[in-house]
């Protein structure tokens, strides 16, 4: 039918109209004015209106009247249960809603809170290590072990010094103008010898290096100083005083004692 | 628009259950068979028509009288099972074998049994039929010829002009009479 309709596409929408008495009177005059003279458009026509009418009314299935008696029973409920899913699903959407809408200010927090957490966990576990550096700067290489020290230690270098200055910037051209008694130098140089002996001693093999070294120069200014004559020996000052210079005797005994300030008094052990 | 559907409106627009209960009483078949007529399932048909009754509920205070309230609800179902046909990506919306077997009893034809006979005979042929028509082509042959709906309100509804409406009417017709040729009307 449709086939033979291709010269009358113009009448198609009239037809159309005409089955379901859509047309005025007039449009349906116009429309059996055309039928009359083309066979085509006759045809479609009555071959579609008895295909309505072998169809019939309706085309829709007839269901039973409880189905329809149930309708509204029906539809509360679901209304209800998608009252109920409407209430589960903002309760997962709205995270995802966060997610997408709040994406970059959560993202900036994250990471806020990641820097935060970082500067913490650096103050709790980086500053200790800087700390165990700093306690191991005192290491000029590896084979210096740290001196153990005590206040018998300190009081030798400390008292060490205090002679060995004394001595040092003693100006012996004056010395020769006037009497001068060594004897308080000799006794003390004497009283640290017996100390630095007893030191070495506790030292033993585990001493630092360095400080044996000290210990050793020291004892042998010491030994200089401890026989000088009681009077007058300018001499035996004056080679007290060269050998203080060349081995830079003063200066290693305060490289010393600043050594022991810096490390602390827990990893201090007696010697 | 009439006034007692003007009223109607109000009444639903304010939140009235009676209001809503009437609007379903009256309108559940009309939408359920539009419905049925694009999806092909009883059950798909009923589901479709809730949902638009449920839309219906919560969007009526949106609604403005621009077109008729009945025109409004078959354009929701329409929109409904054409998204639900995008979703499916399938020919579902066809009509369907399996109709007899939704469980749903129907009442049998009065008249002889040779009768009845040919009456269930033509039913089946005719959902076959059906199959052949493009989904709008079926959505505009249910309106016009199961819910008398006019032609502009038709065009309304499927948002196409009325001459497409009558040449997808026609078009529609020409199927079905040559599916069914082997039938003659006395």
């Amino acid at each position: 039918m449709v086939t033979k309709m291709h010269a009358c596409k113009k009448y198609q929408e009239m037809i159309a109209a005409h089955w379901f008495g859509d047309l005025t009177p007039k449009e349906d005059h116009t429309l059996m004015v055309h039928v009359e003279s083309c066979d085509a458009c006759r045809e479609a026509l009555e071959l579609g209106a008895n295909t309505l009418s072998t169809i019939g009314k309706p085309v829709t299935p007839e269901l039973p009247e409880h189905f329809w008696d149930g309708y509204w029973l029906r539809l509360t409920q679901k209304m209800d249960r998608n009252k109920t899913s409407e209430r589960r699903a903002w309760s997962v959407e709205l995270p995802e809603f966060l997610r997408a809408q709040w994406s970059p200010i959560l993202r900036l927090s994250a990471a806020a809170a990641v820097f935060v957490a970082g500067i913490l966990i650096s103050r709790v576990w980086w500053m200790p290590q800087q700390a165990t550096q700093v306690a191991e700067l005192p290491q000029p290489s590896p084979n210096y072990k740290v001196v153990p020290v005590d206040a018998r230690t300190d009081d030798l270098l400390s008292r060490s010094k205090v002679l060995l200055i004394g001595l040092n910037s003693l100006d012996t051209e004056s010395v020769k103008e006037k009497e001068f008694s060594f004897a308080p130098q000799r006794k003390a140089s004497k009283e640290l010898l017996a100390e630095t002996a007893e030191l070495r001693k506790s030292a033993g093999t585990n001493a630092d290096q360095q400080f044996v070294e000290l210990m050793n120069q020291l004892e042998i200014v010491l030994l200089q100083i401890a026989h000088l004559e009681a009077e007058h020996d300018i001499n035996a000052v004056e080679l007290v005083q060269t050998s203080i210079d060349r081995e830079g005797l003063l200066l290693k005994i305060n490289i010393e004692e600043m050594k022991r300030q810096i490390i602390p008094a827990s990893t201090d052990k007696s010697l | 628009m009439a006034k007692d559907e003007r009223e109607l409106i109000s009444r639903l627009q304010s939140g009235d259950v009676a209001a809503f209960r009437e609007l379903v009483e009256t309108n559940k078949r009309r939408l359920f068979t539009l419905a049925y007529s694009m999806v092909g399932h009883v059950q798909e048909a009923e589901d479709v028509s809730q949902e638009a009754f449920i839309k219906i509920h919560r969007s009526i205070r949106d609604f403005r009288g621009d077109a008729q309230l009945s025109s409004w609800m078959y354009r929701i179902v329409v929109n409904l099972c054409l998204n639900r046909r995008r979703k499916k990506s399938l020919t579902a919306m066809e009509l369907r074998e399996d109709f007899d077997n939704d469980g749903v009893i129907r009442s049998a034809p009065e008249g002889d049994p040779e009768q009845q006979t040919e009456a269930s005979l033509l039913k089946r042929h005719l959902r076959h039929a059906m199959q052949k028509l493009s989904p709008q082509q079926r959505t505009i042959f249910v309106l016009r010829h199961d819910q008398d709906l006019p032609l502009k309100e038709i065009s309304s509804i499927m948002k196409i002009s009325e001459g497409t409406v009558k040449s997808q009417l026609f078009r529609a017709v020409g199927k079905l009479q040559q599916a069914l040729a082997f039938y003659k009307v006395e």
